[in-house]
């Protein structure tokens, strides 16, 4: 190839990047950006699918022995929720007979929206997940983002038609409002720190909290209900002139393994 | 027939960084095939296959990432220009430390476009992506930047023996 030739190629590469930006600011490509994302998520799937198992694979020897304390660990809580599962049944027999005495509406389960993890984290420094679900699916900026029943592991992000970033709870940016399960209701707000872990912050210094307290959402944010777990208090932080405690939040699930989220709708 | 290969091959690239290599364990997620494919066809004197590099992964990564469209493909072209500049006018040699600095002041140019967005975006009054309270995002560049320039000499070594052991059998090696 000629030089000439080669500069001419060049300056269309170029010159094609500058449209492409052009044309996307004036929203003419969102059709054709939704149907890439769209086209790719079959594929992205398998791949994330595939990064993942292979970071079990290889991680497997090395986490015998914190699987074997995690099962221990598991084993015990399962039997104290055993308990609790009874006793929560009885309140819920209760519950019902109490709103027909009330004539009181039951009520009725939201919908939700499932959405494959893509991506992990594409910017290195930010710890945010890739959805293959949108604007399109009925997703708003700030819903709750959860795994399992009712686990929350982040907030949505960033939107586009076709897809969307989940800002993890770890990521150092996120805030969630969130409460203590406890008679008090100990209201703070929990925000990541470094994407190593959580912590709840602004908590009272007057405020009773014990380790293994349950946190959830408080639902102060119009979109994020009241009650989904953030996970339990592993440990209380106290200063004496600081009229604030802060408390570290052990998540229920690792955010690092997450393949399928749930979204509730409005 | 070159052009369209070397088009997927970005693409299929790009894609396996973003959905494979961002959920293996460190330091995986830190590299930038893209910075690394830019960098080694700069010393290979290929400004046409690191432009279709920069447009293909720019694209891809703009669709996926938290940045939006359009700040990866200007990051990539501006690092894309900066490595070509440098291997012209400052470094005398293709050597391995050359290689090295190459990639990473492709990273090095990434990121700061990435930091003057974000620059930007607090000026206009939006949350930062980047900027936080902690010096995160900071040390993910450092150790970006020293994977890309390690990956780029490692690829370039790898070719380089290579080709040697073909040479002597095939007459385009």
């Amino acid at each position: 190839m000629t030089p000439a030739a080669r500069s001419r190629l060049i300056f269309i590469a170029v010159a094609t990047g500058v449209l492409l930006i052009f044309f996307h600011a004036l929203g003419v490509l969102r059709g054709a950006e939704a149907a890439v994302m769209r086209g790719l998520a079959p594929i992205e799937t398998v791949l994330s699918g595939a990064g993942r198992s292979l970071k079990r694979w290889v991680g497997a020897p090395f986490s015998v022995s914190a699987i074997m304390q995690e099962n221990e660990a598991v084993k015990n809580e399962r039997d104290g929720l055993l308990v609790q599962i009874a006793q929560l049944r009885e309140k819920e027999d209760e519950n019902a007979r109490l709103r027909e005495i009330l004539k009181f509406p039951a009520r009725q389960p939201g919908r939700i929206a499932v959405a494959h993890v893509l991506a992990s984290a594409p910017e290195a420094g930010t710890h945010t997940i890739l959805l293959d679900k949108g604007s399109d699916d009925g997703l708003l900026l700030d819903m709750p983002v959860m795994v399992g029943d009712g686990i929350i592991v982040g907030k949505i992000f960033k939107l586009d038609k076709a897809s969307s970033l989940a800002l993890l709870l770890t990521d150092t940016r996120s805030r969630v409002g969130a409460m203590i399960h406890d008679a008090a209701k100990t209201q703070g707000v929990v925000q990541g720190k470094r994407g190593l872990s959580v912590e709840m912050r602004l908590i009272p210094q007057n405020e009773v909290i014990n380790e293994g307290d349950l946190v959830v959402t408080s639902g102060i944010e119009p979109l994020v209900p009241r009650g989904l777990v953030i996970g339990r208090v592993q440990g209380i932080e106290t200063q004496e002139r600081d009229p604030f405690k802060t408390a570290t939040i052990r998540p229920p699930t690792s955010l690092d393994d997450i393949e399928v989220v749930a979204i509730p709708l409005p | 027939m070159w052009f369209f290969f070397n088009l997927m091959a970005a693409a299929a690239l790009t894609i396996l960084q973003i959905a494979f290599f961002s959920h293996l364990p460190p330091p995986f997620p830190d590299i930038s095939i893209p910075i690394v494919a830019i960098t080694l066809a700069v010393v290979a004197e290929a400004p046409l296959a690191a432009a279709v590099w920069a447009l293909t992964a720019g694209t891809l990564e703009g669709l996926h990432g938290l940045f939006g469209f359009g700040p990866d493909i200007v990051a990539l072209f501006l690092a894309l220009a900066a490595e070509h500049a440098l291997s012209i006018r400052f470094l005398a040699n293709r050597s391995r430390l050359a290689i090295f600095l190459l990639a990473a002041a492709g990273s090095t140019v990434v990121f700061a476009v990435f930091l003057i967005g974000d620059g930007l975006r607090i000026l206009s009054g939006y949350t930062p992506y980047l900027i936080a309270q902690d010096a995160e995002p900071f040390v993910a560049f450092l150790l970006g930047a020293v994977v890309n320039g390690l990956l780029a000499v490692g690829l370039s070594t790898l070719a380089s023996a290579v080709r040697r052991r073909l040479r002597g059998t095939f007459l385009y090696a």
